[in-house]
């Protein structure tokens, strides 16, 4: 049985985040503040934290810098829309994920699920040889096939890809995306990104503008979901 | 002492001749003078040397020179002269002169007392000259003291005003720069004559130009370090007495330091408006944050409830199911509605930057495709973009809501089944996007409204919505220096077209070995 930690002032919210996961056989303590929220995170030890960057007391993303001093445990951010720097703010500081309010429960299942898999997984022993959807991406063969024919990537490309199956369910960010990629000292060319994405996407996707699994988080950043 | 203690604004005290306003009466002194010496030495003839009775008459020469100036005591040693021969020189009581030595002691004595006289008179003119000079200073410290307190134009004009008046006699015009750069004249500080052409040109002027005199006006350039702040016009009683050396840079010091008060004061506003401006929009922008957040979390709540109560839906009968439904579809489009509301709140109130970045279209037509998935499942969308499509700089989430909004347009406005057809092309140093539906197109003549806030195409009672969509495109699409407009297309259907600058895409090394 999994532990997830909800960080929201809005009981209402907390109150229905709590109804569906325990329907998914999930553990949920509640906190309503950032210290109450730190000190659970420290005593309940969870497996999933879910924070609202907007706290009475302070901003979410000192909350994930915190956690982040100390535990590896995954972190979902729950954001208004339009606030896109104070999403990259959170991902950069370690967040995994963000949901922008309102969001639909099956979609928060569905993103609570694939952080779970992958706290207890760890990130570290991910597949070498991954299918997603036609396509087949063996890491240490350096293979990629699609329809059982080999694509040939650029080294970039590869690594672009080998970045975003490391951190599959993850939102990456351009900044890390480049640095990861290019290079720390690339971190402001994030258009960099955007331009070897957009071939990924031609050569692995059946349809590059409606994308199965390279899929956009506008303004923000890329995520690899699996299938 | 009469003519030095003249304390009213004369401009003839400036005059450099050094003659005396009570002349007449100086000459007759000067007469007194020499009758007063010859009258005092005539008992004692018998006993001083003619030499000693010379130092007499030398004695009232200086005073009258000291007390009178120059053209008195000219007098004074002519008739010296002609009474020292007169009276004592043999033979006496006559104007002959026996003893040829004589006629170098008159030539001494007449000498002695011109120069005399030209020295006193310089004298009188210095005393003169500086007690003026310390008036004139004290009256400028008056002036600068009052354009240091001042903190408005009007101030500076009345102290400008006063100054001239007091000091030089003089009546002056201001002619101010208004926020715009241009120049106009303030209701109360304006002469006859004013020549607006060559004040124009004065204030446009390069810093060669300094003071320009014409029809006995004066105009002077007030500039200060930041830029020129206007035309000091001076209509002065004599304009020749201003054209001096001295007059001319005490005219320009009072040019500076007029211009520098201005310029003071336009800066004190500029900062007082910026705080008020400062203060409204952060009063705004705090208003639309707290807004949007107690509207979004009701609804955040709302919607979560319902769909959480639909997965644990087994002792839900069929009815109650599709309330549940009913609940989260109204939920879902009050949201949709808030968040136009609060975006053009947003957009109109300036809390908006735009995080231009070099953005993929693809990406963002994506983005907005898979937002909008539920609206557009019963309307097929074709998205036709060119794969050598160049980058183009944008805010990418303002651009999502602009395909966003003129998706679900599209799927409003045009019966189900019918698709939507998204294409973008270079078209010179713009980049061209064209969103067309195969619908009953826009009503004639409505092209252009449709683009205004809550202004809806035709009756559309049964389609829900604000017009606010369309208003929201335009807004971000013009913020980003582009064009929005429609067409009807000939086949039918309505085509929402927009252009975005192409600009200069940066490229990318995607081959380039990096850093593993």
């Amino acid at each position: 049985m999994s532990n997830v930690l909800i960080v929201e002032d809005e009981a209402e919210i907390r109150r229905f985040v709590r109804h569906a996961l325990t329907a998914e056989d999930v553990q949920v303590f509640e906190a309503a503040t950032l210290q109450r929220g730190i000190i659970e995170a420290g005593m309940r030890k969870p497996d999933l934290v879910i924070v609202d960057l907007g706290l009475p007391d302070g901003d979410g993303t000192d909350l994930v810098r915190e956690l982040r001093t100390w535990s590896q445990v995954p972190v979902l951010v729950l954001s208004a829309r339009g606030d896109e720097p104070q999403k990259i703010a959170a991902l950069d500081a370690g967040a995994d994920d963000y949901l922008t309010k309102p969001f639909g429960v099956g979609e928060m299942l569905a993103r609570v699920r694939a952080l779970l898999r992958r706290s207890l997984r760890g990130p570290a022993q991910s597949a070498p040889l991954l299918a997603l959807g036609n396509v087949e991406v063996d890491l240490a063969a350096r293979m990629v096939r699609k329809n059982g024919a080999p694509v040939h990537l650029t080294p970039i490309e590869f690594r672009l890809l080998a970045c975003l199956v490391v951190n599959a369910g993850r939102v990456m960010t351009y900044r890390q995306l480049v640095s990861e990629v290019w290079g720390p000292t690339y971190g402001e060319q994030t258009h960099y990104a955007r331009v070897a994405m957009q071939r990924l996407r031609q050569k692995l996707e059946d349809d590059a503008a409606q994308p199965k699994f390279l899929l956009t988080e506008i303004g923000v950043g890329y995520r690899l979901v699996l299938p | 002492m009469p003519g030095t203690t003249n304390n009213s604004p004369d401009p003839d005290e400036s005059a450099h001749d050094g003659d005396e306003p009570s002349r007449w009466p100086g000459y007759a002194w000067a007469l007194s003078a020499a009758a007063g010496a010859t009258l005092l030495a005539t008992p004692l003839a018998g006993w001083l040397e003619l030499a000693n009775i010379v130092m007499l008459y030398m004695l009232a020469l200086v005073a009258i020179a000291f007390r009178f100036g120059k053209g008195p005591a000219v007098a004074a040693a002519v008739m010296n002269v002609a009474a020292f021969d007169f009276f004592f020189v043999p033979p006496r009581l006559s104007l002959a002169v026996a003893d040829a030595q004589y006629l170098l002691t008159f030539a001494v004595m007449l000498a002695t007392g011109l120069v005399i006289a030209h020295l006193a008179a310089r004298l009188r003119q210095q005393a003169a000259d500086a007690r003026l000079r310390e008036r004139r200073s004290r009256d400028l410290y008056e002036m600068a003291r009052r354009l240091s307190g001042a903190l408005a134009d009007e101030q500076i004009i009345d102290a400008a005003k006063q100054f001239f008046a007091h000091s030089l006699g003089a009546s002056v015009a201001l002619m101010l720069r208004d926020r715009a750069g241009k120049l106009f004249v303030p209701e109360r500080a304006t002469v006859e004559g004013i020549d607006l052409a060559l004040a124009q040109r004065v204030f446009e002027g390069d810093s060669t130009v300094d003071v320009v005199v014409a029809d006995s006006l004066l105009y002077v350039p007030l500039k200060a370090p930041m830029r020129t702040r206007g035309v000091l016009i001076v209509s002065p009683a004599d304009v020749t007495s201003i054209e001096s050396a001295g007059q001319r840079r005490q005219l320009e010091t009072v040019a500076v330091l007029i211009a520098i008060a201005l310029e003071r004061v336009h800066f004190v506003t500029v900062a007082r408006e910026a705080t008020v401006q400062m203060e409204g929009e952060r009063l705004r922008s705090g208003l639309l944050a707290a807004l949007s957040h107690d509207l979004r979390t009701p609804l955040t709540a709302i919607l979560g409830s319902a769909e959480s109560l639909q997965l644990g839906a087994h002792g839900l009968t069929q009815d109650q199911y599709a309330l549940i439904d009913a609940i989260r579809d109204q939920a879902r489009r009050t949201h949709e509605l808030v968040e136009n509301i609060l975006d053009m709140a947003r957009l109109e109130s300036g809390a908006v930057r735009l995080r231009k970045e070099w953005q993929s279209l693809e990406e963002i037509v994506g983005s907005a495709l898979k937002a909008r998935a539920p609206v557009l499942a019963t309307h097929p969308v074709i998205v036709a973009l060119p794969a050598d499509l160049p980058l183009v700089e944008c805010d990418a989430t303002l651009m999502e809501r602009v395909f966003v909004n003129l998706l679900e347009n599209a799927a409003k406005y045009t019966p189900p089944g019918c698709a939507i057809q998204v294409r973008a092309r270079i078209e010179a140093d713009q980049l061209r996007v064209d969103v067309s539906d195969c619908g009953a197109g826009v009503p004639h003549g409505r092209e252009a409204a449709i683009f205004d806030k809550f202004v809806r195409a035709g009756p559309t009672a049964d389609v829900p919505g604000l017009g606010l969509g369309l208003a929201i495109c335009r807004t971000i699409i013009e913020a980003h220096a582009g064009r929005i407009w429609v067409e009807n297309l000939p086949e039918g259907g309505a085509d929402f077209a927009f252009t975005l600058p192409r600009g200069n895409p940066p490229s990318a090394e995607l081959d380039a070995p990096a850093s593993p």
